[in-house]
């Protein structure tokens, strides 16, 4: 008797145990994916894989924040100028708590030197659209940060079994799948080497001044996050650092609210949109799009002046005459730039 | 709380939890507590007292006629009494169970009435107040639809009645019944449940059975299959095509045939979820399909489609007709004024037409289903008083009735009317029917199945195949479950088939299974009846 009841024990858990293997299977096949070779915008399936794929606390700087985050900085072409390495991880539109959750992933097998939040997230305190949560949520693994959100997640549309399991939201695309799905699967997708960043030259003009001016609240959520984040950098020894990339979706009220942050937590702060001139953008070429994005070039002069700032502060060593890996990268990378400037 | 919901995936793991961690003596009390829980839940609140006033006066009344039939008993028993002093009290409590049985009838059908027909009356009300007044001063909008209300009102009087006509004896204990009434599995959509069957079913010992468990862990897995896969699929053509403008009679043929497959994948799917989930916990629920396209007649289709239904009119409505006084002196009257061939036809289409009119009342107030029960009412006439005719012109042919070619006919013009039946109630009203009808004959347009205008429906191809696929296999496991048990030959093969099998039916409902954000997983048909 008892030793049927251990078969079936015995039978029950190899029953569970297939079921959450073909469960994650699927879940990897079917879940949406953000691939760079045929993403229009951020790459955030791409950028995880490229970030995996870097050698263990091989950098020394990591960039956090909004879509501006992954337009304006370049990390790649920081690492050409000084032998830097840096890592861009940014997401449109992403709140403070998707930001932590970026940042407590990136930091189980990296731990830079410094970490840049860009200050940008503190506007938005809503949900934001499914798609945009799940370009961050689905790469990352289960944690208790995941579980917070997606039992806190005051969208309609996010349920917490979709924001834990991305396989109950996109089940519906088995008839959508494609040659980068099932490559994702069998981790064959084409590597990339552009550390997070986006490549664009479009270029739209734009005025620059703040926006007229409301009366910004920083949300108790926000702050509490921007605390954990400081709280996860303190204790691996990070250096923080709060900046702002210059883009005139701001409000001076925010940025004010961004530097009391700052002072209150003893963050360094470094709103730039007061150093355009200085960067030296250019608002009739440097910009992409209505949104105030920074296209290449802007991007270059914002990491040539971020690149500065950094050596200036603080002792990096140059990596360029030993990192064979990231120089391997750069040439790759440089040859990708220049394919996409406009002829 | 929808059935095909995680909720309620979660609401069956704790109760299985619960009730096998009750002592045997007790599990009838975890399910009745679950119910409960279960009825509130996919339901209101506010559903509760008209289940329980129903349940308690059918459970009060039936006590009341069984105690008098045990007083008339004692007082046959052992006593010396003559013929006729027997006759008079047998006839005495007769006749006061009767108005007790008549009271209960007229509370409990009158509560069903008055909830189905009290909105459907206020809309004509109104009308004829707008055409006299130009307002219309009543509002139906208070009117309570209990869940479930036809089910356990029909349930609840079969009880009654059996009890009234001594088929068998009442049940003493109102929570045993108000159980057998409340049953969560069937509740919302049935089976119309027999006291005799699943009361008796609920006083048994409901022991752990691994093996039975695992059946009907199958079976939901099948049911789940049938709704999410096909019936919610099909129902996105089909609700594409009826609740929009006009289309092309092509269009609206292939609609029709979805719509066939819809309504018994969805409605039968239901019944195996809930016949499979009750069997987890040892309960047999009455079957209530046997595949019905099948069938090679309209009567034998409906001895096969929603037979709990058929089954409960057939009792309780056509033979007591049938054998009703009236009905004789029908019967005399007209074999002497007709023929005996008309005799006989008549006391065959007025319960027929009874029997009918009433079922498609059960389903929907209004014209369409009026119609709809004349409709049946007509076919089945027809095909039971035409029956010489039909077989001398058959043989007059010279058709071969022993072949597989006459038999597939027959089972195909079965089917086509029943696709004509559902043309008079799934459109939305009769003139959209006719509407249909006229666009079928007028206006087919083949072209549209061939000219990509098929796939704006909701439907791309992959999704058409998907379902081609799936009646596929609908049909190849009907045909199976024709000759045995589908689940005891999976359960002789081997453990790498059969859980290859699961394991396929598991990620083919999680994978094509229509749920989640972008669809409205559409509520089961039958759950508004």
């Amino acid at each position: 008797m008892q030793v049927m009841n251990k078969k079936k024990v015995l039978k029950g858990i190899c029953f569970v145990l297939i079921f959450g293997i073909l469960f994650f299977f699927f879940q990897k096949l079917l879940q949406a994916k953000w691939i760079a070779s045929d993403s229009e915008n951020s790459a955030s399936t791409s950028a995880w894989i490229e970030y995996r794929s870097l050698e263990e606390n091989s950098l020394d700087v990591l960039f956090l924040g909004t879509s501006h985050s992954y337009f304006g900085v370049d990390p790649m072409y920081i690492y050409d100028r000084t032998g830097i390495t840096g890592y861009v991880f940014g997401g449109p539109g992403l709140r403070m708590d998707l930001t932590y959750m970026n940042l407590e992933d990136a930091l189980k097998t990296q731990t830079p030197s410094i970490v840049f939040l860009d200050m940008s997230s503190i506007q938005f305190d809503f949900q934001q659209e499914e798609a945009k949560c799940h370009k961050v949520l689905d790469q990352l693994p289960m944690t208790s940060s995941k579980l917070e959100y997606a039992f806190n997640t005051e969208s309609e549309e996010m349920k917490p079994l979709d924001v834990l399991f991305p396989f109950f939201r996109y089940h519906s695309r088995w008839s959508d799948l494609g040659k980068n799905d099932f490559k994702y699967v069998l981790n064959d997708l084409d590597d990339t080497y552009i550390r997070g960043h986006y490549i664009t030259y479009q270029s739209k003009e734009t005025e620059f001044h703040f926006y007229e001016d409301v009366d910004y609240v920083l949300t108790e959520r926000n702050l509490d996050y921007i605390k954990r984040m400081k709280r996860l950098c303190d204790e691996k020894g990070i250096q923080l650092i709060f900046y702002k990339i210059p883009t005139p979706t701001w409000y001076e009220s925010q940025s004010e609210g961004a530097k009391e942050i700052a002072e209150m937590l003893d963050v360094p702060w470094l709103e730039l949109f007061y150093e355009v001139d200085e960067i030296g953008l250019d608002v009739k070429a440097d910009f992409r799009d209505k949104n105030n994005h920074l296209n290449q070039r802007g991007a270059e002069k914002l990491s040539a002046y971020l690149a500065e700032y950094i050596q200036e502060h603080y002792d990096l060593e140059d990596q360029r005459p030993t990192n064979k890996k990231w120089n391997e990268d750069l040439i790759r990378y440089k040859k990708l730039v220049e394919l996409k400037i406009p002829k | 709380m929808a059935i095909t919901s995680v909720h309620f995936l979660i609401f069956l793991c704790i109760t299985f939890c619960v009730f096998y961690c009750c002592p045997v003596k007790y599990r009838w009390v975890a399910l009745l507590v679950s119910s409960i829980y279960f009825y509130v839940m996919a339901g209101a609140v506010s559903f509760l007292p008209f289940i329980v006033l129903t349940s308690g006066v059918i459970w009060i009344c039936a006590r009341i006629i069984g105690r008098l039939y045990e007083e008339q008993d004692e007082k046959l028993k052992g006593s010396d009494l003559g013929r006729a002093e027997k006759k008079a009290i047998k006839e005495q409590y007769k006749k006061r169970a009767k108005r007790v049985l008549m009271l209960a009838l007229v509370c409990c059908v009158g509560i069903l009435c008055v909830t189905k027909f009290t909105r459907y009356a206020v809309r004509y009300l109104n009308l004829i107040a707008e055409a006299a007044n130009g307002s219309a001063p009543f509002s139906a909008e208070w009117i309570l639809v209990p869940l479930g209300i036809s089910y356990y009102t029909f349930s609840t009087v079969g009880y009654i009645l059996d009890v009234y006509w001594k088929r068998y004896t009442y049940e003493p204990e109102f929570l045993r019944f108000f159980l057998y009434a409340i049953y969560f599995p069937h509740i919302v959509q049935g089976p119309i449940s027999r006291y005799n069957l699943l009361g008796q079913e609920l006083k048994k010992e409901l022991r752990f059975d691994s093996r039975r468990i695992v059946f009907g862990m199958e079976l939901m897995l099948w049911g789940f299959f049938k709704k999410l896969v096909i019936a919610d699929r099909l129902n996105i053509f089909v609700s594409a095509v009826y609740n929009g403008e006009e289309h092309a009679g092509s269009i609206y043929l292939v609609a029709m045939l979805f719509d066939a497959f819809q309504i018994y994948t969805d409605f039968s799917g239901y019944t195996d979820i809930v016949r499979g989930a009750s069997q987890i916990f040892g309960v047999e629920l009455e079957q209530n399909f046997n595949h019905p396209f099948f069938a090679k007649t309209v009567p034998e289709y409906w001895r096969r489609w929603h037979m709990t239904l058929g089954g409960w009119f057939k009792d309780y409505v056509y033979y007591p007709c049938t054998i009703s006084h009236f009905m004789k002196r029908i019967n005399k009257r007209t074999k002497k004024t007709l023929s005996e061939r008309g005799g006989r036809f008549v006391t065959v289409v007025i319960p027929v037409f009874v029997t009918w009119v009433l079922t498609g009342l059960w389903h929907g107030t209004g014209k369409t289903y009026l119609a709809w029960g004349i409709y049946y009412s007509t076919l089945i006439t027809i095909s039971v008083a035409f029956q010489p005719e039909f077989e001398k012109v058959t043989k007059f042919l010279k058709i071969r009735t022993d072949t597989f070619s006459w038999q597939l006919f027959r089972m195909l013009r079965t089917f086509c009317c029943f696709m004509g039946g559902r043309l008079l109630t799934s459109p939305g009203g009769l003139r959209r029917t006719l509407m249909v009808i006229k666009n079928i004959l007028l206006h087919l347009q083949a072209w549209c199945l061939t000219d990509g205008t098929l796939f704006t429906y909701g439907l791309d191809w992959p999704q058409l195949v998907l379902i081609a696929g799936s009646v596929l296999l609908l049909w190849g496991v009907s045909m199976l479950q024709e000759r045995a048990s589908v689940r005891e030959l999976l359960e002789e093969q081997n453990i790498v088939f059969r859980w290859a099998v699961i394991f396929a039916a598991i990620f083919s409902i999680l994978i094509f299974g229509i749920y989640g954000l972008g669809y409205d997983a559409a509520a089961f048909i039958y759950a508004q009846y």
